[in-house]
This record gives structure tokens, C-alpha cells and sequence, in this order.
């Protein structure tokens, strides 16, 4: 009688070791987080800059964020092909852009950014390229929109320790899209304030200038009066303007 | 059956030869090109890059590691252009380096091996993670750690870059302001300056065109 209620408790408790390791197994494996590489980079005048990103399993997502951070009036132009020469997104002069491609096809992808509208400005460019992570999906990377939580659930099989582990995958899988949003949301901010500082110091240097030409512009007109008042009391002239 | 698996299998064999080694984000470099990437980086902080360059052989006509190229990291601080890391490695591994003063970083990467070699195309895949001198320990046990541990680590790690970036955000605006406040001050500065101009041009007018009438005889 003991030893099979011992037995019973043993294989109990086994099932539910193997249970919790296969979520855990399961749920890293299919994990929605997002493999990331954010680089800045200064796009010289007329130069095209390219980066590549390898899709290994069709129809995985790939996200793409860039933001202009300084140069010109902080505008670009993007192109974005897929490996067969299909342009996914083509955009001219574009400020900030965030997008999500599906990966269709497996092979090399190109983000390239053109600085053709320049002659002497160096555009500085933030950007980001997502490429979800595992055998890819059918949810979407977090959006603005999205509450959900992004977690696939294992099979609710023992009950307590599933539950626990499901809702601490939850809570991360949570945690992470609320991360990436103020992450995003940070990044709009940095490129305003970079805007802003290029408009202060746009306008102190105007102020300066239309200063000194108005101060140059009085001197001018009132030595051209001067002058002018001189030309009318002239001894050329035969006889003085009636007032 | 078999036949399916074998052919699956030759497939991915042939895949696994002309991908990039590391799945990441890679570009081309063209000869000694050099690319440069800016960081905003506080002060003692570490920048890890895990790179892998692979050379065009036209023999074998793919990317392969060559042995004999050696790639160059320099990092320079933006504004006084002082270089605070410059290192010459091998094709593949991870270059480490902490800076020193909090600002705006400039990290380039180039094939050091010049002369005859420039024809040569480098596919440069490039992985940069900044963190903080504190976390260093994290990198020992990486391997080790279960699925759920990892990804909270990587969500402290991506908390941290928020700070990160938030506190970078705070100089800069304060940077910001200060220009903001000296330009509304250049305002009245320069207005005043004008009106000063304005009056003297009058003076010196009125005074001329006096002296002019008086010479003239008719005041």
C-alpha cells in the first residue's frame, strides 16, 4: 500500500519535473524576442550605404527603424530588397520611418540609404533591424496597438507549476514589448531634440546675420540721403526745388 | 521518404555554405574601406563588438574566413578626435574596450592589409552591445542559464540601454536650453545694438546735412 502511493508520488512528481522543463524548453525556444542591431551611422554627400541582414526561414519578421538625426533638413531616402530583387520599400526623403516586413523568401536582405540630395551634408542616420528570433510566427513584433502578451503557451498539462510558468512568461514576454515601446517611444524624442537644437542654433545665426545686414542697411540709406539732399542744393543746378 | 530527407539535407548543407557565419547584420566593404559608427556612450562603459569578416575567394566562388587578413578597430572620441581604443585582430572574434569620458564615440572598422589586397571584397557582419562596467560578470555564464533567466537579463540589459539613453537625452537638453536662453538674450542684445546704429546714423546725418546748409548759407 505504501510503496505504490510512494510509486504514484514519485512518478507524480517526475511528470511534473519533465512537464516544467519542457515549458521552459518550449517556451525559449519559440521566443517572439527579437534578434536586434541598432547602429548609427553618417551617410556622407552622394554616398549610398548598405546593410544586409541574412533571412534563414521563410516568413519570419523583419523590423525596420531609422530616424534622421542631424544634417540638411533630415531627410533621406530608403530602399529595402528582398533576395529576389523585389523592392519591399522605397521612400524618398522620408524623416522616420518604422516598419514590418514579413521575410518571404530566404537570402539576403538590403536596407540602403541614399544621401543623393546632398552636396556637402553628412546625414546622420539611427537605425534598427529586428529579425525575430526562433521558427518564426504568424504574431506580430509589439506595436503601438498591441497589448496582448506575445508568449505561445505550452500544454496546461499539471496545473499549478504550468500555470506559474506560464505567467511568469507572460509577465517577461509582457515586460519585453512594454521595454520596446518606450525604447521607440525614446528614440522619437532623441530625434526632436536633435531637430529642436538644429532650429536654436538656425535662428541665432540668423538673428545675427539680418542684424548686421539691417545695421548695414540703415548706414547705407542714411549716407544715400545725405548724399541725395546734396545732389538737390548743387551748384549744377540753376535753380533751387521750390519746397 | 528517405529520398526527401537526403535531398532536405543536401539543401541545407549547400544554404549552410554560402550564409554568413553569424546571423546578424552584415555589410561590404570595398578594399580598405573603412565604415565608422557613432555611439553616444557615458563614461565607463563597455562596448563588446563580435565581428566576423569573410573575403571573396574566386576560386571557390563564396565567402570564405581567410587567415591572412587582419581587420582594424579604431573608437575616437568625436569632438577632440582622441583615439581611446585602436587594435589590430584577427578575421573572426570580439573586440572589447571601455571608455573613458562620457560623449559621443566614433567606432571604425577596416582591413588593415593594404597594398595588393585592395581589390578584395570583405563581408563584415558586426554585432556592437554596450554595457555597463557593472555587468561584466554576465558574460561568463551566458551559455548556462535557462531560457526564462536569459531573457530576464535581457530585459535588465535593455532597461539599462533606456537609462542609458535617457540620461544622454538630459545633457542634451540642458545643452539645448542653455543655447535657447543665450539665443533669446542675443535678441534683445542685438536689438538694442541696432537701435544704437539707428541713432547714431540719425545724429551724424542731421549733423552733416547742418553743417552742409550752414556752408550753403542758408540757415
Amino acid at each position: 500500500m505504501a510503496a505504490t502511493a510512494l510509486g504514484r508520488l514519485l512518478l507524480a512528481a517526475f511528470t511534473a519535473m519533465i512537464a516544467t522543463t519542457a515549458a521552459i524548453l518550449i517556451a525559449g525556444f519559440f521566443s517572439i524576442t527579437a534578434e536586434a542591431t541598432t547602429l548609427t551611422y553618417s551617410v556622407k554627400a552622394n554616398e549610398r550605404a548598405c546593410f544586409y541582414i541574412w533571412a534563414d526561414v521563410p516568413f519570419k519578421k523583419l523590423g525596420f527603424y531609422f530616424a534622421v538625426q542631424s544634417g540638411g533638413s533630415f531627410d533621406i531616402d530608403v530602399e529595402v530588397t528582398d533576395p529576389k530583387g523585389v523592392q519591399l520599400l522605397a521612400l524618398e526623403r522620408e524623416r522616420q520611418g518604422d516598419y514590418i516586413f514579413t521575410a518571404n523568401n530566404v537570402g539576403e536582405h538590403s536596407f540602403c540609404f541614399s544621401n543623393d540630395m546632398s552636396t556637402f551634408v553628412e546625414k546622420q542616420i539611427d537605425f534598427e533591424i529586428l529579425l525575430e528570433k526562433g521558427l518564426g510566427s504568424d504574431r506580430p513584433l509589439p506595436t503601438e496597438a498591441d497589448d496582448q502578451p506575445l508568449g505561445l503557451h505550452a500544454e496546461d498539462r499539471t496545473g499549478q507549476t504550468e500555470t506559474s510558468i506560464n505567467s511568469l512568461d507572460d509577465t517577461v514576454a509582457r515586460l519585453s514589448g512594454s521595454l520596446y515601446r518606450a525604447d521607440r517611444m525614446q528614440d522619437h524624442f532623441k530625434t526632436r531634440q536633435s531637430r529642436n537644437y538644429d532650429t536654436v542654433i538656425s535662428t541665432e545665426t540668423r538673428i545675427f546675420w539680418f542684424s548686421i545686414a539691417e545695421s548695414v542697411l540703415i548706414i547705407g540709406m542714411a549716407a544715400l540721403q545725405v548724399f541725395a539732399v546734396r545732389t538737390f542744393f548743387s551748384e549744377k543746378r540753376r535753380h533751387f526745388p521750390r519746397v | 521518404m528517405a529520398i526527401n530527407v537526403t535531398r532536405w539535407m543536401i539543401s541545407l548543407v549547400l544554404l549552410l555554405t554560402i550564409l554568413p557565419s553569424v546571423f546578424g547584420l552584415y555589410f561590404y566593404l570595398e578594399g580598405s574601406e573603412q565604415k565608422c559608427f557613432t555611439e553616444e556612450l557615458p563614461k565607463e562603459t563597455i562596448v563588446i563588438g563580435k565581428y566576423n569578416a569573410e573575403e571573396w575567394n574566386e576560386s571557390q566562388k563564396k565567402f570564405v574566413v581567410n587567415r591572412d587578413i587582419q581587420i582594424e578597430v579604431v573608437a575616437e572620441e568625436m569632438p577632440s578626435g582622441k583615439r581611446v581604443f585602436s587594435q589590430k585582430l584577427a578575421p573572426s572574434g570580439q573586440f572589447k574596450f571601455t571608455s573613458s569620458e562620457s560623449g559621443e564615440h566614433a567606432i571604425c572598422i577596416f582591413t588593415s592589409t593594404a597594398g595588393w589586397f585592395s581589390s578584395s571584397k570583405i563581408r563584415m557582419t558586426l554585432d556592437l552591445n554596450i554595457r555597463d562596467i557593472s555587468d561584466d560578470h554576465l558574460d561568463a555564464s551566458e551559455d548556462t542559464l535557462s531560457g526564462l533567466a536569459q531573457r530576464v537579463r535581457d530585459l535588465n540589459s535593455k532597461v539599462w540601454e533606456i537609462r542609458r539613453e535617457q540620461s544622454y537625452l538630459r545633457g542634451q537638453e540642458t545643452v539645448f536650453r542653455n543655447k535657447s536662453e543665450a539665443t533669446n538674450s542675443h535678441t534683445v542684445t542685438w536689438t538694442i545694438i541696432q537701435l544704437a546704429v539707428l541713432g547714431l546714423t540719425c545724429a551724424i546725418q542731421l549733423r552733416s546735412l547742418r553743417k552742409f546748409f550752414e556752408a550753403k548759407k542758408l540757415v
